[in-house]
Parts: C-alpha cells; sequence; structure tokens
C-alpha cells in the first residue's frame, strides 16, 4: 500500500515538475519573442515610445528622442 | 547575513541617489509664454532609462532575499523587514510604477497590437515574480508586493472568512483579470491601473474615488487577511495557479508535523490545511455523482457564459475611445445632447467623415463580440472547475499551507513546537 502511494507521488511530482519546467519554457519563449518583435519594430523605424503618441508614423516633425534616432538612423542608411 | 542585507539595503539606496543626479526630462513640457503655470500631474514624471534597469535588478534582489528569507531562515520578522523596504521602494519612491499587476496590461496589449511594444524591463517587471513563483512560490505577495505590505501592515484583528465564501469571491479576481485583458487586448483602457486603490496613497494624489475605496480595502483589511491581493488581483490569479508548479514552497514545520492543532487557527490568509486521511463512504459517493454531474455541466457554463459575454459588447465597447467617440457624435448629430465634448470638437475638425468613424466603431464592437465569447467561456470553464475543485478530495496526513492560498507570510512558523525546538538547537549550535 506504501509503496502504491508513493509511485502515484512520484507520478505526480512527475507531472508538477513538467508543466513546471514547461510554464517556463513559455515564458520564456514569450519574453523572447516580445524582445525580437520590439528590435524589429525599432529597425523598421516605427516609433515604440509607450506614451499618448505611440504607434504614429510620422517621424518628420517629432521631437522625441527615439524619433530623432530613427530619423538620424534612415538619414544613413540613405547616405549608404 | 545581517551584514548583506545591509549591503544590499545601502547598494540599493546608492544606486537610486547617483540616478536621480543624472536624470533628465526624457519629454520635457513646452514652453509657454506669459504666466502659465504648468498643472500638477498625477502621474509620476518619466524617469531616465537606467532608473528601469535599477529597478528591475532591485525586484531580483528583493525576490531573491524574499525566497531565501521565507525557505531557508524562516523568519516573520525579517519578511516583514523586507516587506516594508519594498512598500518604501516600489510603492513611496517609485510610486507603484512600473509593477507586475499593472504590467499585464502591457503585455496583453504587445500581443495584439502589432504596433506596440513593450520595453524589456517591462517584461522583465511581469516575468521575474512568476518565475520565482514557479520555483519558491508566492515570494513576491509576501515580501515584495507594496499593495500587499500595505494591506498587510494594517491586518490587526483576524477574522476567518468561511471556505465557500472566500472561494466565492475569488472568482471576483477572475472577472477582474478577464476585464483587464479584455480592455487591453482591444486597445480600450488600461482597467488595473485606472482602478489601483493604493496608488493614490503612494503617489499622494489621485482620483478622489479610489482614495475612498482604497481606505475601504484598508478598513476592511483590519479584519480580513489583505482583502484586495486575496479577492481582487489579477496578478494573484495568475500566481496562485503557477504557486500549484513550485518546486519548493513554504512548511508550517519544519521538519516532521506532530499534529499538535496549534497551527490551525494561525493563518489569517485561511491558507492552512487541515489532515483529511479519509472521507465517509456516503460523502465519497455523493461527491463522485457531483463530479460526475459538473464535467457534464462545464461546457454548458462555458457557452452560458461566453453568449452572455458576447451580449455584453455595447456595454463593454463603450471602454473603447473611438465607440464612445461614437456615440457622442450620433448623440450630438440627433439632437439628442446639447453641446459638443473636447474628443468630438477634435474629431470635426480631423475632416473625417462620420459614416467613416461609425464604420469604425462597428468593427470594434465585432472585436468585442469575439472577445466575449472567448472570455466569458474561460468565465464558464473558471466558475465549473471552481465547482469541481469543492468536490475533490485529497488525501492529507498533516496540517499544510495551501499551495495555491499561502502568500508565504510566515505567520504560521512561530505557531509550531519543532520550529521553538530548530530555533533553540539553531542557538545552541551558535553558542
Amino acid at each position: 500500500m506504501g509503496g502504491l502511494s508513493g509511485n502515484i507521488h512520484s507520478r505526480r511530482e512527475f507531472f508538477v515538475g513538467a508543466l513546471r519546467y514547461a510554464a517556463l519554457g513559455l515564458l520564456c519563449a514569450g519574453a523572447a519573442l516580445l524582445a525580437v518583435k520590439r528590435r524589429w519594430l525599432k529597425r523598421q523605424g516605427i516609433c515604440v515610445n509607450n506614451g499618448l503618441c505611440r504607434g504614429c508614423r510620422i517621424l518628420e516633425q517629432c521631437r522625441l528622442p527615439l524619433a530623432l534616432e530613427a530619423k538620424r538612423s534612415s538619414s544613413r542608411t540613405d547616405n549608404g | 547575513m545581517r551584514r548583506l542585507f545591509y549591503i544590499l539595503i545601502a547598494t540599493a539606496v546608492l544606486s537610486a541617489l547617483c540616478v536621480s543626479a543624472s536624470a533628465e526630462m526624457r519629454f520635457p513640457p513646452p514652453e509657454f509664454e506669459g504666466d502659465y503655470v504648468m498643472p500638477t500631474t498625477t502621474t509620476p514624471h518619466p524617469h531616465p532609462d537606467i532608473y528601469e534597469y535599477v529597478d528591475v535588478a532591485v525586484l531580483a534582489a528583493a525576490l531573491s532575499l524574499a525566497s531565501y528569507l521565507t525557505l531557508k531562515l524562516r523568519s516573520r520578522r525579517a519578511i516583514f523587514v523586507l516587506m516594508m523596504l519594498s512598500l518604501i521602494y516600489f510603492g513611496y519612491w517609485r510610486k507603484g510604477c512600473v509593477c507586475p499587476i499593472g504590467a499585464i496590461q502591457n503585455i496583453i496589449l504587445s500581443i495584439f497590437d502589432s504596433t506596440y511594444t513593450v520595453p524589456i524591463t517591462v517584461s522583465l517587471f511581469f516575468l521575474l515574480p512568476l518565475v520565482f513563483t514557479l520555483f519558491f512560490g508566492r515570494v513576491f505577495c509576501a515580501a515584495v508586493c507594496p499593495l500587499g505590505a500595505i494591506q498587510d501592515m494594517v491586518l490587526v484583528r483576524p477574522v476567518s472568512v468561511p471556505y465557500w465564501l472566500a472561494a466565492g469571491l475569488r472568482l471576483l479576481a477572475y472577472l477582474y483579470l478577464t476585464l483587464a485583458v479584455l480592455f487591453a487586448a482591444t486597445g480600450s483602457a488600461f482597467l488595473i491601473c485606472r482602478y489601483d486603490p493604493f496608488v493614490a496613497f503612494f503617489r499622494l494624489s489621485g482620483n478622489v474615488n479610489m482614495l475612498i475605496i482604497g481606505l475601504c480595502f484598508l478598513l476592511v483589511g483590519l479584519f480580513v487577511g489583505r482583502p484586495y491581493c486575496r479577492f481582487f488581483c489579477p496578478y494573484g490569479v495568475i500566481l496562485r495557479q503557477l504557486s500549484r508548479l513550485s518546486k519548493w514552497r513554504v512548511t508550517i514545520t519544519p521538519d516532521e508535523c506532530i499534529q499538535c492543532r496549534l497551527c490551525e487557527e494561525a493563518c489569517p490568509f485561511g491558507a492552512i490545511r487541515r489532515p483529511a486521511v479519509e472521507w465517509p463512504a456516503v460523502e465519497y459517493a455523493k461527491a463522485r455523482r457531483r463530479i460526475a454531474f459538473l464535467i457534464l455541466l462545464i461546457p454548458v457554463l462555458i457557452a452560458l457564459c461566453g453568449w452572455g459575454g458576447s451580449l455584453l459588447k455595447n456595454v463593454t465597447s463603450r471602454m473603447h475611445p473611438t465607440v464612445r467617440l461614437a456615440e457622442r457624435i450620433y448623440l450630438e448629430e440627433a439632437g439628442e445632447v446639447e453641446g459638443v465634448t473636447d474628443p468630438s470638437t477634435a474629431f470635426r475638425a480631423t475632416g473625417r467623415t462620420i459614416e467613416d468613424l461609425y464604420d469604425e466603431a462597428s468593427v470594434i464592437r465585432e472585436k468585442f463580440v469575439t472577445a466575449g465569447w472567448v472570455l466569458g467561456g474561460f468565465m464558464g470553464l473558471v466558475i465549473g472547475l471552481k465547482l469541481g475543485a469543492v468536490s475533490v478530495w485529497r488525501k492529507r496526513t498533516d496540517y499544510e499551507a495551501d499551495r495555491a492560498g499561502c502568500i508565504a507570510c510566515g505567520r504560521c512558523f512561530k505557531y509550531c513546537p519543532r520550529e521553538h525546538v530548530r530555533l533553540e538547537k539553531n542557538k545552541q549550535e551558535i553558542s
């Protein structure tokens, strides 16, 4: 009886452990995807500012540091 | 250990001072001519980027320390001190922002909105407590969360909430999480930040209504342990589930339970489970029938709640600014309201047609129908599983801290006679 109980216990531990590392993997993968998305958006020159103007694609008049940086990087690309 | 603790605190304080010395406003206000005075803001000013990394470092350090204090040192006093320091740092110093609870919405919006993204620091703020919970249990709730700390501080005369009532009230947290996800995913609003009951205390300013709600929570918190954490916190919902999978967790006794029953009423959060060796045969048969009934009921609950969620589209979609604007414009055009609002004036100045706005609003409303089905269905599933959990019997030979409900506050340690033996042994070893 003790053996059976022990087996059930260890089986449960195994499943809990598997779920734990699956959850950990999922969280890490999600974080990595978000980081990649941010990088990609920045490369596209899309403003990733978290403020009210987020999503704005018009950089010409924008004086925000990220917009200035994006304009600088795009001008560098234009100059070859 | 104590020296290490002081060094950590000193490092954190010094880093904060250095950063503030080099701070400059990222988005300076426009320069107005004349005698215009800038109004006082109710939200914190933007901080230099490096501050965010300092916050992440402090969060990681606090979580590590909390894990050590709860699992290894087993000291309620040390946990309390860390909790107060976290309240000062994350609450009063950093004004409750960024916090992992609110970060849920940023993460959700960045998943659903292709043009929105979160800084790595916000992702880390969201992830770190979850990862720690997977290994050490809810140490974030124990000693790091400022919202938990402010409630824990006022708990003077705890009364026990019946299990069925606590389980029922916990559904509110699921509902809150569901609504927060709905509004964040549709880009409507950040509900958790808007209705944070304690942020007004941290910022010493804010909405009067929320201040009153916060005061009510604190008043209830005098007798009911951490009411917001237990019955409303949306992040707590996620932590509860992950805590079930934790590798290590808080135990009432440091070695073996002698079933003295001294800890039975020790937990103000009702997180101590009594031994349950065997159920009476009649009860067991009844519970089996109930579970079979619930298995059949769950799909019905999912469908019903999903349908209910989709029916609420007119109410829920009003949180979206575009839908609200479209409704306002409609009322103004129909002459059902007098005057105009700032958003409606601004809309007319853009030169867009009203039909365009109505089309956009109806597309958004359709999104709410789909989201209502999904999230309503989720609520149905939660209700079904909760009912099932009440009927499930699990064998327990000792008094145990509930895996999901235990917030690792360490109050139960001193109730265990075995703990006193351990402390005595430690003292002897040291001397």
